[in-house]
């Protein structure tokens, strides 16, 4: 009876244990959580910035999800010319179970008007159809409020703001795993990419380095942290992004892996206006774990 | 009876390997930090992954710094008596010198000894002590314009054996990263303590990398 008791402790211990910790298994789990949540969200925030820097200045061709019929349709709701968007709000929320989300998004829409710039509020709702490691399809666009609305105080949400937030968060979710995000996958065959992770080094074509790259970050999510933008002093068509990327996950090992990623993405704005990626450089920096990880004495 | 012992066992042979998972997963590889690099132990030149198999820990210093190195070492000496014998067998406990032209084999040899006849110091050309604080994005600055008189200004754990031909002892100051670096038996970083860290804490670690 009482080894039937002690076999029963060690049962339940043991399940216990397998759902509240995160042993191997169940860390197998966490990370693919992890990858899901920020692969899905970078995805989804990619488009969200398309979508918004598409419509400052002259009208550019995006294919959403359910094609471009519906951006056109949806561009006659927003003024004609419009000078510079300011996202005031912008909260991510589930809606009908792990597959669809919402994007409810609070701005300020400055354009022209004859001779003068008009500002106008809006609240709008983007639903997002997603799937793991699939770019998620745009499926609805609503708007709750459109209103006069103060004029910005801010400048700078132009055209060149958003195709930079395009490009930096489709390529963490490129990175993550994401496939059909066509501001990536139609130029990868072209971008060289080094990365240097310790005394391991390595520089060649996109493909080729990002699956070497898979050894000591396998599988997990990155988080954009900062983004920095250089032009260039004397080519005002060579921009370089500056990301700081926390990336936590598992190795090919499946050892739990942390990192603080600095990569350098230097892209070239083509005659047509669309971005170019030539290079991207990556250096992984001390992350920031320990008050004392940069004290010196 | 033995039927309840074997059960006894199971269940802490569990607890210890659950408990272990947990805590493992607060030590994820620091992804860069660290790598291969080779400098000078005991008079010959050796490779860091000469120590695969083990796990380290890993500090930066020189023999006239006037305050934390002796800390630190003082902080090993205690880390290391928290362990067992085996547990030390499967443990390294290297000191890297930031002042390679000054701390030269013996010397450091003799001041690591000074603590325990275990641990090891590591020296180098200045490119090879710059290599290694670049892989472990540790930092150190010369402070002082000028080599300072090391009788006169610097408190010192020994006394460096200087040639007859030598009148006097000049050394540099410097600032360098305090951080304790703690790496696996694959040569991954996966913490970085201090002298803060509680020795019981700190052993623990140990010991969840010695069990992996």
């Amino acid at each position: 009876m009482k080894h039937i008791f002690y076999s029963f402790i060690i049962i339940m211990f043991l399940e216990g244990v397998a759902f509240a910790a995160p042993a191997n298994s169940t860390s197998v789990s966490e990370t693919m959580q992890r990858q899901a949540y920020t692969s899905t969200m970078n995805a989804m925030a990619s488009q969200l910035m398309a979508w918004y820097g598409s419509l400052i200045d002259a009208p550019e061709k995006i294919v959403f999800g359910q094609g471009f019929q519906q951006w056109v349709d949806y561009r006659k709701h927003y003024p004609i010319e419009i000078k510079q968007i300011e996202l005031i709000k912008a909260d991510w929320v589930t809606t009908d179970g792990p597959v669809q989300y919402q994007f409810h998004v609070d701005a300020l829409i400055s354009y022209q008007q004859g001779e003068q710039i008009k500002t106008q509020s809006v609240q709008e709702i983007f639903l997002f159809q997603t799937e793991f490691l699939v770019k998620p399809a745009l499926i609805d666009v609503t708007r709750n409020k459109a209103e006069k609305g103060a004029k910005s105080s801010h400048t700078g949400f132009d055209r060149m703001h958003y195709k930079v937030r395009t490009i930096a968060y489709a390529w963490l979710a490129y990175m993550d795993g994401v496939q059909g995000l066509e501001v990536i996958e139609k130029q990868i065959k072209q971008v060289d990419y080094a990365f240097a992770i310790g005394d391991n080094k390595e520089q060649g074509e996109l493909i080729e380095i990002i699956a070497n790259r898979g050894s000591y970050l396998a599988q997990g999510g990155s988080i954009l942290r900062t983004l920095d933008v250089q032009q260039d002093e004397h080519h005002s068509d060579q921009i370089t992004l500056n990301l700081i990327i926390e990336w936590k996950g598992i190795n090919q090992a499946g050892k739990p892996v942390l990192a603080k990623i600095h990569q350098e993405i230097e892209c070239q704005i083509q005659a047509n206006g669309e971005w170019k990626i030539n290079f991207i450089k990556e250096k992984h920096l001390l992350p920031d774990i320990a008050p004392w990880s940069g004290l010196l004495c | 009876m033995v039927g309840v012992i074997m059960l006894n066992r199971i269940v802490l042979i569990s607890l210890l390997f659950f408990y272990n998972i947990v805590l493992a997963e607060t030590l994820p590889v620091l992804s860069g930090v660290g790598g291969n690099f080779s400098a000078i132990a005991n008079g010959k030149e050796i490779e860091f992954s000469h120590f695969k198999g083990k796990v380290v820990v890993l500090s930066f210093g020189y023999t006239n710094c006037a305050d934390i190195c002796p800390l630190t070492l003082g902080y090993y000496k205690r880390l290391y008596n928290e362990l067992s014998a085996e547990e030390q067998q499967a443990t390294k406990m290297l000191f890297i010198t930031v002042d390679p032209e000054y701390d030269t084999s013996t010397h450091l040899t003799e001041f690591v000894s000074h603590f325990n006849k275990d641990f090891i110091g590591m020296t180098g050309t200045r490119a090879q002590i710059d290599t290694i604080v670049s892989l472990f994005k540790a930092e150190y600055n010369k402070l002082s314009v000028e080599a300072v008189d090391t009788d006169e200004i610097i408190r010192r754990v020994i006394q460096k054996k200087i040639p007859d031909n030598v009148s006097k002892d000049t050394a540099y100051v410097y600032s360098h990263t305090v951080s304790l670096y703690l790496i696996d038996k694959d040569g991954d970083t996966r913490a970085l303590l201090y002298t803060g860290t509680p020795i019981a804490e700190f052993a623990d670690k140990i010991r969840i990398l010695i069990n992996e």
